[in-house]
């Protein structure tokens, strides 16, 4: 299964991924892209979704908003409809179901002077919805988190682990090929600013190309997003430890490479089989 | 004065006598005549009038050399002026554009130009003067004609001139011959005619007429060796010239050989030369003919066999070339400079391959340590990488023409640089600067020679080197637009950077932040300290490295000392004098005058001399006249004339002084002065000069013509005259800035490690010790120096990742059973900072003791061999004493009762801060604490069994899809797997999987009943409250503070309203409501929910209002009473060992407003005393017992209740309204 992209492939993704519904798109693209990997294409609606929620979070939940869709909530309520009333509305109205009953948990709460409540106490709740004591909304709230892949607690537990894991499957291959490297962990400790996942204390040549540091990514690199990590992450180690490799378990699009002008950063898909190490014989 | 020469060298006097005389200044009789007329100082002053009396012989032909002065700002390097400093004013009739001190300065590089056409690639008529110039000689002689070619014939030009060819005879003249022979047949129709028309010009004598009629036609005087009058004269000057050039009397060399070459490709056009002599009679003069001035230079050139051996290859190559030197003295070219040449080539050094770009991150530099706080750090780290973005900004946009650094990134550069105003952030930034400049400055590198002349672009170099300058000219600055990138105007800025450099210079200029510049002149000035007297210079390419890095540092003080002095206009005399006297208390950043000396008295001129020149020649006109440039400048004419290095050394050390003599504004006076009168000290300093140290000056393999050529770039200028003449308007000013580049590291200046305090008096064991190491190899001291300093780092590494850590995590420790078993000492931090510190210097002293056990086989293995044992024993004393010394220095420094406060204190608080929170402290992450895991892959990923569950939860409750108790079984052994045998499972992901895991067994109780038995509920519950043990200690210290609503967040929810609403949904009501108190129990009994969470919920449940439920309320209300009996039954145990409750009894329904009997019986422990029973209401208190209490019975007025009151029995009646 393909992970590496075209870019014509990569914009006849994106452009299919525009076009369907919000739910269960992975399945269908799963049916027009067969060559591709599944995780590449959950990455990528995902991403799609992130960048999606970036743009129209901050416009779907003014305050007016909110009120509007509080109030269609608590008509349905009354109305006594089937349960899935937030899932529904969330269908209608773009933002993805945990969002959407996170306003509406903020407002419900909200305080007499009509202010938001605690940003803690919010979290709490959309972590344990069993504590929220109104049983409708606890029970919407629910039901909204179990559908969301992409943000509220249990989505956001899952991506968090999902990046760890990689980082930890990476340590553990490095381990197998017997590269000596500090982690992260190990570079805070030193007081490193700036600490790629792993740094590897003897460097080692891939494909012709000296490497000094990997950082693990699991997730899929296209322009946008790589152009992020560069500016926050990768340029940094450049800068600081010299040429490295950046892997994105889930894929990225071909020839990213070329945006870095002269700084020399390789991007794979999985740790290269065919690293070369310095000879240690003397 | 021109007399004395006249004399010279017209008369018959022996010149051996007058070259004794110039050095040791013994008069012999044959000259003393001679030099009646003089003053004394004329020995000294007789080099530089010597020059005069050439440039004055010859100046009225040079004159005639400037063709087209409009050209002349093309052809002249925009880089770099060139002055002759001249005692008398030779002035030009056309005065150069470029010559800002007016008649003072001449313009050297005068350019045969022919065509003033702007330069055009796809334009043939670009290239049209060697086509088209045809030579004459001179005109009562025998004319030649030279074959010309079509001007709009394209073809052979890449062959054209070609210096592969063999040099045609001299007699048909040059490589133009070979234009004819190569030229494609089509033409040559064409050439004949043109043929004919010259033979037509030649019969008529040539008229100045005829040269600006036919405008495209060039020609000019060949030198021949039949036309060359007076030949012993010029042979006696030429000697006295060489003579002074090589005995270093001439101070200005470089000047002096360009000038020759000068001499050597002259190009007079006859009618220019016809008027010069009806105008001046100039053939009275020595040098007053082109074939005189060919013959005098290649005499001379051909004695200065040392200066040849020391050029670059493209150089000789271009002598070797030379037609005029093949013509004049082929013995030469054909026999040592043939030889010379193949000589070098094998020598050329091999640039070291480096591929590191960037400047690494040094942890023992860079790391959190290096700053006073986290914020410095955190702003360095912006800043860095800030910096690192600017840098490579600009190498990208540089080359783009409409690209202006200032507008693009003056902003950027000014909040990086300034984004904390803190010292420690100005000393990184200065650091990192200075390693970024040491990195790319040394970039620039002259061309390859190889490489250029194998390519393709080498090639075009040999057959046609002008269009290889304008395409390169045109690729560096398109025509119309060159970027002004500096900040100020092009004319105000006299301080040349090349390449990369000129990035710093205006980053600089830009950033104008005078901290940093204070902080980056101080790390300029200490990493030109540590390299002048850096030992590491031994091996060649390091050595290269070296004062390259040093002359790169010396420019970038010299440009941030000297640029507010700089000016662009000439200074006119009062105010250079105000000036002048302003600063003449001001003092210099760096005291080259001790630089000198100290390189002079241990033999590392070499290394010295370049840097200093270099800062120098940035200096303005006014610092000239300072009375402390005037000591240092003494010295270095001193150090000219009298040093003594190996030939190559020599070279580089005279060529780059006689490059800071020729100086626009340097004192020229001070060169005419004599050795007395330098009051130069050098030699009374002390003359032992100290073996020990490696003589660089005297080492013969460190200096190369290609780090000469680095170090001077000015050099090549040579090359380009040469080149010029041998494609006559060609000239590649570009290859001094050469495309090929080479990357080195910096040589990382750390600062030198602080030597070890001792006492102010001497002792004598130092004494003794100080003088041990003078007599030994000064290797010895170095090597017992390092290991001692590179083990106490280790040490101190040690202490501080290890001792101190673990000793103040005992303390951390010892700090919870202090709060525990409540210490009498007031303040525990204070005392455990002092014992604290007590153990850590013991166990750093103790740690130090034994890492010195070891220096005895390390010194043993670094030590020269024939050492003594003893010696190499008092190595080991002095070196441990040394680490020692070391480490307890560190220990006094750092460790410091303040040292462990700040941890002790975060952890005191943190203790208060769990005490707190603990009834919400949900145990997590302590799966992998204890005991290391073993990695079992075949385990379920954490994310993968998330999005399971997720997956299984939303298909019970969404889809009714069943799930068996094999499933559940499975998952309960995959979950299981997963948190134990897994290492990257994140204190988070557990969390969610505890909630998941209870979510799940949950909503199964609810919807699928069947699927769940209470044995599956039995094991899941094992499971959690292994996985999450709940804080025993915590219930116990439970107190009797009031929790904010809300605060308990424990996972174990069950009777909340949403888990009751989906109680509520159950198709099978029964079932699932005693699963889920199955579910209630066991975890209670598994200590996992509290008897008092319970009693919340089940009141918070209450208080709900459930309208449209009303079957369901029988439920909820049934249910209730089942929950009380089950706290009745399981709580109170949990609370309290020796107490029971026996019975309890509360209605479930009541009439409205009738009364009601709660009745609660219970059965203490013998010994126990029971302390008080409470009723509550929705979470008030309304009837209390205290039984100890004299009125043991409190009742609480609230509304709705009333309660009466009797003896040992509480009767409550509650009146609902």
């Amino acid at each position: 299964m393909a992970r590496v992209i075209s870019k014509t492939t990569y914009s006849s993704l994106l452009n299919s991924v525009y076009k369907l519904p919000y739910r269960n798109r992975v399945q269908t693209l799963q049916k027009l892209f067969p060559q591709l990997s599944v995780d590449t294409l959950k990455c990528v609606v995902a991403q799609e979704c992130q960048r999606r929620m970036k743009g129209s979070h901050g416009r779907l939940t003014t305050s007016e908003a909110v009120e509007v869709l509080y109030k269609r909530y608590t008509n349905s309520i009354s109305m006594s409809e089937e349960p899935g009333i937030l899932l529904r509305l969330s269908d209608e109205n773009g933002l993805t179901p945990a969002l959407l009953a996170r306003s509406i948990i903020e407002r419900h709460y909200q305080k007499s002077d009509k202010t938001k409540p605690a940003k803690l106490l919010v979290s709490t709740l959309m972590k344990n919805t069993a504590l929220i004591d109104d049983r409708d909304l606890a029970f919407e709230t629910y039901l909204c988190l179990l559908e969301d892949d992409e943000y509220g607690p249990i989505a956001e537990a899952a991506k968090q682990s999902i990046g760890y894991e990689y980082e930890i499957r990476l340590r553990m291959e490095l381990e197998k090929c017997r590269v000596s490297f500090l982690h992260e962990e190990h570079l805070r400790v030193k007081g490193y600013d700036k600490t790629p996942d792993i740094k590897l204390e003897i460097p080692v040549a891939v494909d012709g190309q000296v490497i000094n540091w990997i950082e693990s990514k699991a997730l899929f690199g296209d322009e946008e997003v790589h152009r992020g990590y560069l500016k926050d992450q990768l340029y940094s180690y450049w800068n600081r430890f010299g040429p490295g490799l950046v892997i994105y378990w889930f894929g990225y699009v071909e020839d990213l490479e070329k945006i870095h002008q002269n700084r020399i950063i390789l991007i794979r898909d999985a740790l290269p089989m065919n690293m070369i190490f310095m000879e240690q014989n003397s | 004065m021109a007399s004395l020469f006249l004399d010279l060298v017209f008369g018959d006097v022996p010149l051996i006598h007058v070259f004794t005389w110039l050095t040791n200044g013994t008069v012999h009789e044959d000259i003393q005549e001679l030099l009646t007329n003089e003053t004394e100082n004329v020995r000294y002053s007789f080099p530089l009038l010597l020059a005069n009396f050439i440039r004055e012989q010859s100046s009225c032909l040079l004159k005639l050399h400037n063709v087209n002065p409009s050209e002349q700002n093309i052809v002249s390097s925009p880089k770099r002026e060139i002055f002759i400093p001249t005692v008398h004013n030779l002035s030009l009739g056309s005065p150069s554009p470029n010559s800002r001190n007016g008649g003072n300065c001449q313009e050297t590089r005068r350019i045969r130009k022919v065509t003033p056409q702007r330069l055009d690639l796809s334009n043939d008529s670009a290239f049209p003067s060697l086509q088209q110039s045809a030579q004459l000689r001179e005109i009562p002689k025998k004319r030649r004609i030279n074959p010309t070619q079509l001007v709009d014939s394209p073809v052979s030009r890449v062959q054209f001139g070609s210096y592969s060819k063999p040099s045609p005879p001299p007699i048909t003249g040059n490589a133009f011959n070979q234009a004819k022979e190569q030229a494609s047949p089509k033409s040559f129709d064409q050439e004949r005619a043109l043929l004919k028309e010259k033979k037509q010009q030649l019969t008529i004598p040539a008229m100045p007429d005829l040269v600006n009629n036919t405008s495209k036609t060039w020609t000019c005087v060949e030198p021949d060796m039949n036309f060359v009058t007076r030949q012993t004269e010029l042979d006696r000057l030429s000697a006295l010239v060489s003579f002074c050039v090589s005995r270093h009397l001439i101070s200005s060399l470089y000047n002096e050989i360009h000038f020759l070459i000068q001499l050597l490709v002259i190009r007079v056009s006859p009618a220019k030369l016809k008027q010069a002599h009806l105008a001046a009679g100039s053939s009275s003069l020595l040098l007053g003919s082109v074939h005189n001035c060919v013959y005098f230079s290649a005499k001379t050139l051909e004695t200065l066999e040392e200066v040849w051996r020391h050029v670059d290859p493209t150089t000789l190559q271009q002598l070797m070339r030379n037609p005029r030197l093949l013509l004049f003295s082929p013995e030469w070219v054909n026999g040592k400079l043939t030889r010379l040449f193949s000589s070098l080539k094998t020598e050329d050094r091999i640039p070291p391959q480096k591929t590191v770009a960037n400047v690494a991150f040094q942890s023992e530099t860079d790391n959190r340590f290096n700053f006073a706080s986290d914020s410095s750090f955190q702003f360095f780290r912006k800043q860095r990488d800030q910096f690192c973005e600017v840098w490579q900004i600009w190498k990208v946009n540089s080359s783009i023409p409409s690209w202006n650094m200032a507008l693009g990134l003056q902003k950027m550069i000014q909040s990086l640089v300034d984004l904390r105003r803190d010292c420690v952030n100005y000393a990184h930034l200065a650091r990192l600067f200075r390693s970024q400049l040491l990195n790319v400055a040394q970039l620039v590198k002259p061309v390859n020679y190889e490489e250029e002349r194998n390519g393709p672009l080498g090639q075009l170099q040999s057959s046609d080197p002008d269009k290889l300058r304008r395409l390169r000219e045109r690729l560096i600055n398109p025509p119309d637009s060159r970027p002004t990138r500096c900040v100020g105007s092009e004319s105000d800025i006299k301080m040349n950077f090349e390449g990369d450099q000129e990035f710093f210079r205006d980053f600089i200029l830009l950033a104008a932040s005078p901290s940093f510049n204070e902080h980056l002149k101080n790390n300029l000035l200490s990493g030109i300290q540590d390299l002048s007297s850096s030992d590491d210079c031994d091996d060649r390419s390091q050595f290269a490295e070296n004062v390259i890095a040093l002359q790169v540092m010396a420019k970038f003080l010299a440009f941030l000392h000297f640029y507010p002095h700089a000016s662009a206009d000439h200074l006119p005399e009062h105010v250079f004098h105000n000036l002048s006297r302003l600063r003449m208390s001001q003092r210099e950043p760096i005291d080259l005058v001790s630089y000198i000396k100290e390189a002079f008295h241990k033999g590392r001129l070499v290394l010295v001399i370049p840097w200093v020149v270099t800062y120098l020649t940035l200096a303005d006109p006014v610092a000239f006249s300072l009375p402390g440039f005037h000591s240092v400048l003494c010295h270095l004419i001193f150090i000219y004339r009298k040093a003594e290095l190996t030939p190559a050394n020599a070279f580089l050390v005279r060529v780059s002084l006689s490059w800071l003599f020729n100086q626009p504004n340097f004192p020229l006076p001070l060169l005419a002065k004599s050795d007395e009168e330098l009051v130069v000290q050098l030699r009374h300093h002390s003359l032992a000069v100290d073996d020990q140290l490696p003589q660089l000056d005297r080492s013969t393999h460190l200096v190369d013509p290609s780090l000469i050529h680095q170090c001077c770039p000015y050099l090549w200028s040579w090359k380009h005259l040469l080149a010029e003449f041998a494609c006559s308007d060609a000239k590649s000013s570009g290859e001094g800035k050469a495309s090929v580049s080479r990357k080195i590291t910096p040589v990382s200046a750390e600062e030198s490690p602080s030597p070890v305090k001792t006492p102010n008096v001497k002792s004598l064991q130092q004494s003794l010790e100080e003088n041990f190491f003078q007599n030994q190899p000064a290797s010895v001291k170095r090597t017992v120096e390092f290991v001692a300093e590179r083990l106490a780092s280790n040490v101190v590494r040690d202490i501080r990742h290890q001792i101190i850590p673990r000793l103040v995590h005992n303390a951390q420790a010892s700090l919870k059973t202090w709060r525990d078993s409540f210490a009498t000492v007031k303040d525990p931090v204070e005392s455990l900072c002092r014992q604290l510190c007590l153990d850590v210097r013991n166990e750093s002293i103790s740690s130090a003791t034994s890492a010195v056990a070891s220096i005895e086989s390390t010194l043993t293995a670094l030590l020269p061999n024939d050492l003594l044992p003893p010696v190499q024993r008092v190595c080991v004393v002095i070196a441990s004493k040394l680490t020692h010394g070391k480490v307890v220095d560190w220990i006094h420094l750092h460790v410091t009762n303040g040292l462990f406060k700040n941890d002790l204190e975060v952890e005191l608080a943190k203790l208060d801060k769990n005490v707190n929170r603990r009834l919400t402290s949900t145990p997590s992450a302590t799966v992998n604490d204890n005991l290391p895991v073993v990695h079992d892959p075949a385990t379920l990923a954490p994310s993968f069994l998330i999005e399971r569950l997720k997956t299984l939860i939303r298909q019970v409750i969404r889809d009714a899809s069943k799930v068996t108790g094999q499933e559940v079984a499975e998952l309960l052994a995959s979950t299981d797997g997963t948190l134990h045998r897994r290492v990257d499972v994140t204190p988070a992901v557990s969390k969610c999987l505890q909630q998941l895991t209870f979510d799940f067994l949950f909503i199964l109780c609810v919807f699928q009943p069947e699927s769940v038995g209470s044995q599956t509920i039995v094991a899941w519950v094992e499971f959690w409250s292994r996985a999450y043990p709940s804080r025993e200690s915590a219930v116990l210290l439970e107190t009797e503070e009031q929790q904010p609503p809300g605060a308990s967040t424990s996972i174990w929810q069950v009777l909340t309203p949403k888990q009751l609403l989906l109680l509520a949904q159950s198709t099978a009501p029964r079932e699932s409501w005693t699963l889920v108190s199955t579910l209630l129990v066991q975890l209670m009994k598994a200590g996992l929910i509290r008897y008092k969470d319970v009693q919340e919920q089940a009141v918070a449940v209450v208080r709900q209002e459930w309208p449209q439920m009303n079957i369901r309320n029988v439920y909820c209300c049934w249910w209730w009473t089942a929950l009380v009996a089950i706290s009745a039954t399981v709580g109170p145990p949990l609370l309290c060992d020796g107490l029971k409750v026996t019975g309890f009894r509360v209605p479930s329904l009541a009439l409205y407003g009738s009364d009601v009997e709660l009745d609660c019986a219970f059965s203490a422990a013998r010994n126990a005393k029971l302390y008080s029973v409470k009723w509550y209401q929705n979470h008030e208190e309304f009837y209390r017992y205290m039984f100890e209490e004299r009125t043991p019975v409190t009742a609480f007025t609230r509304p709705g209740i009333n309660v009466d009151v009797s003896f040992n029995i509480a009767i409550i009646s509650k009146n609902i309204e």
